[in-house]
């Protein structure tokens, strides 16, 4: 059996759920010990917490099945992501092309994925049940849409779902899509299409693929994505930065058409123009093509933080901006500016303390390194506490594919904790994770290795998914 | 009749020798109300990779309805996954007696014997295969226009004709095969064309690759998922792929589609094999059964154990 010490400098954390000491952080690597043997690269991960007990904790990520059976697996946690049980109950062919997920009331658990086989197949999926081992059911399937992701919210006593995607079969080059339901949880929901992008897309014909809505408990809901304007002969996407929302769910003939942009009068504020940035670009080792996360407090619908990807020079960068009147204008500079970072995610919690999850190429040559951070700030951006989370090569492990970590990492706020997710490197060496780990998975800290179930065979260090906790 | 070793080993991803260690009920929280046992396991026989450090450890097995065990009985048990967390959870299709199934051995490594199988099933699946080289590898009519052409239309213009800017764009390309035999299929073309994604997305990587000059037994398919892009007013999907010019186009798209030449002999037994079985069966009174696959298989026991 392999030896199984802790990180050194890191103390042991309470297993207790949501009831973390107040500051503490608490990284989790979430490959089980039963799937020690594991070398995949599980890259592009997501999260979703049950609020209605956020002990209970699904997470994805591009782990195929272990058993090949013919079902995509899923992350999960009863204890509030301390330990972790993968399962494949997800209807795609042991892996999907996408996938992200959130939950419901209730513990329904809804899904969107790209289907294993299919081109650009969108599947929606449901469950009443996200840790039963039946397989999810399908109440959407539709062909030619890219990167599904879904958020949810209880209003009254029906679920509202919300899934952001790049749909090819909208007509005139105007992509950014959000499927809705009013009622999720019903029998046979009904999803509407609601295109939300007014303007035209030039020669790029297209939006870009992030289409991500934040939903308010109040049941206001906004939307950001990249308005695609020009893509050029060398890959050069040139786009604005397009916010919309809608006070009431999406629930009218004029959907999402509360902001207004003051230049032309269409709805959707542009908060950034003439972004551009290469199309497939890499950094580090991993292929950029925009980031754009949002995210709403539990507080008060008018305060929103947004945080996008654009070329600043040659660097790759992320800019986070807030807004205090429902979008209508946003802070004249950015709150955060983050070069050669990708993967943002935000979050704010009850105490309206916002989290920023980023992962930002630090160093250069042989010593370029993966760095994943998070900020909070409780001033409205005023001052930041900064948290490294994990530190590692760029290099190692070879890519098996794209995404190399993924196209966006998660973060979500559960009260006054934030639980986020990342893929790096898993060599389980203390000195990478300055704010502590724990290893499921067979490891022995002190020579840096990892060992199958039998505790003895040497397996390769490749990337996994990492759960991190931090209550504010 | 109990089911033969065969049989239920073409349903389940992972059988092992094994002794039951406890018996005693355990709540399970996959399987709420199922009786499941703690088994030892001695000896796999057919499993992934990642299990194969599996010998010698405990696995809890979620018996199926009815299935019953002793303590301390030794026997070849045919299960699947279903949760992987501090242990290993499986679903038992059935076991064999130890009686029964004396001197079982694997005839090679258990992952080998499983790559088997699903080769076996994408034979079964296969409208063609064949033995072959790559005489060359080309870009489809398709791809063939430069994008500046399709992207570099006035901002004005409709939607660029042409497939949409996706980081799941499989970038077809082309792999022109001359064939030297037919193991399975009704036509006997001398080439045939195979479209793969040269794409190293999440969605493509580990679809075959193919390069000139190489060698190997390609086991092919009509496929919707490898037809033209769609282009306004051409046949789209399958329909564009039967009716392209030239040589017949199939796809190539599974792991396993790709095998090496040295294994042509072993396929061609397979594929005759399976040919024969078909024959008989055709000429029996009884009506034919499709067999399920094994992913099928174990997602209607799944389903219907709960």
């Amino acid at each position: 059996m392999a030896r199984r010490s802790k990180p050194r400098g890191t103390s042991r954390r309470r297993r207790t759920g949501m009831t973390a000491q107040s500051g503490s952080i608490v990284v989790i690597n979430m490959i089980p010990k039963a799937l020690s043997g594991e070398a995949e690269q599980d890259s592009e991960p997501s999260l979703a917490v049950d609020p209605a007990d956020p002990r209970r904790i699904v997470a994805t990520a591009f782990t195929p099945d272990p058993m090949g059976t013919g079902f995509a697996p899923i992350f999960v946690s009863s204890d509030g992501g301390m330990t972790w049980a993968v399962r494949s109950t997800v209807p795609s062919a042991n892996v999907t092309g996408d996938i992200s997920m959130w939950f419901g009331g209730g513990g329904r658990l809804y899904g969107g994925i790209l289907k294993v086989p299919g081109r650009l197949l969108l599947n929606v999926l449901r469950t009443t049940d996200a840790f039963a081992t039946t397989p999810m059911s399908v109440v959407v399937n539709r062909s030619q849409v890219d990167q599904p992701f879904v958020r949810a919210q209880t209003i009254g006593t029906r679920d509202r779902v919300y899934v952001g995607s790049n749909d090819f079969g909208s007509a005139g080059g105007r992509t950014a899509t959000l499927d809705i339901s009013l009622n999720g949880a019903g029998t046979n929901p009904e999803f509407k299409k609601v295109r939300i992008e007014r303007r035209g897309t030039g020669s790029a014909g297209q939006d870009g693929p992030q289409i991500r809505p934040a939903v308010h408990p109040g049941g206001t809901v906004y939307a950001a994505f990249y308005g695609w304007r020009s893509f050029s002969a060398t890959d050069k996407v040139t786009t604005d930065v397009v916010v919309v929302r809608d006070d009431q769910g999406g629930n009218g003939p004029q959907a999402f058409s509360a902001l207004v942009d003051p230049s032309d009068n269409l709805p959707g504020r542009l908060v950034a123009r003439g972004v551009a940035f290469v199309w497939g670009r890499l950094l580090g080792n991993q292929r950029t093509g925009g980031d754009i996360a949002i995210a709403v407090d539990p507080r008060n619908s008018r305060t929103v933080y947004l945080a996008w990807a654009g070329l600043d020079g040659a660097d790759y960068t992320l800019n986070l901006r807030m807004s205090t009147d429902g979008g209508a204008t946003w802070s004249a500079n950015n709150l955060r500016t983050k070069k050669r970072a990708t993967n943002p995610a935000l979050a704010v919690n009850a105490r309206g303390t916002v989290c920023f999850l980023y992962q930002q190429v630090t160093g250069n040559g042989a010593n370029e390194r993966w760095v994943t951070t998070i900020e909070r700030s409780s001033d409205n951006g005023v001052t930041w506490q900064s948290n490294v989370l994990a530190t590692v090569p760029v290099a190692v492990p070879t890519p098996q594919f794209q995404p190399y970590i993924g196209d966006y990492a998660g973060l979500v706020s559960a009260g006054n904790t934030f639980c986020g997710i990342f893929s790096a490197n898993n060599s389980p060496d203390a000195t990478r994770f300055p704010s502590g780990v724990t290893y499921q998975r067979n490891h022995d800290f002190q020579t840096r290795r990892l060992f199958d179930v039998n505790g003895t065979t040497q397996v390769s260090v490749s990337i996994d998914p990492f759960f991190f906790k931090v209550t504010d | 009749m109990a089911p033969s070793h065969e049989q239920l080993a073409r349903n389940a991803r992972f059988v092992f020798h094994g002794t039951v260690g406890s018996t005693a009920p355990r709540e399970v929280r996959t399987a709420p109300g199922a009786q499941a046992v703690t088994v030892r396991v001695d000896d796999v026989l057919q499993g992934p990779e990642k299990l194969n450090s599996y010998e010698g450890r405990d696995v809890f097995v979620i018996l199926k309805k009815g299935e019953k065990v002793a303590k301390g009985e030794r026997a070849v048990f045919y299960a699947n996954g279903v949760a992987f967390g501090d242990t290993l959870e499986l679903e038992s299709i059935g076991h064999l007696p130890a009686q029964r199934t004396a001197g079982l051995r694997a005839a090679a490594a258990p992952s080998t014997v499983l790559k088997k199988r699903d080769v076996q099933e994408r034979l079964e699946s296969a409208d063609i295969v064949v033995v072959g080289k790559v005489a060359a590898v080309r870009l489809p009519p398709s791809e063939r226009t430069p994008r500046t052409t399709a992207r570099g239309l006035a901002a004005s213009a409709a939607a660029p004709e042409r497939g949409p800017i996706t980081e799941h764009d499989p970038k077809w390309r082309e792999a022109v095969i001359e064939v030297d035999r037919v193991e399975k299929g009704s036509r006997n073309p001398k080439q045939v064309v195979i479209r793969f994604p040269a794409s190293d997305d999440v969605r493509w990587f580990r679809s075959p690759k193919f390069v000139a000059g190489e060698r190997g037994v390609f086991i092919l398919q009509r496929s919707e998922e490898g037809a033209v892009p769609a282009a306004r007013g051409r046949a789209t999907g399958a329909r564009a792929l039967a009716a392209a010019k030239g040589p017949d186009v199939y796809t190539a798209l599974d792991a396993e589609d790709k095998q090496p030449p040295e294994l042509q002999e072993e396929i061609g037994m397979i594929v005759r094999g399976a040919a024969a079985a078909a024959s008989r069966s055709a000429t029996s009174a009884r009506p034919a059964v499709k067999r399920k696959s094994v992913r099928e298989s174990a997602a209607k026991g799944r389903r219907s154990s709960r």
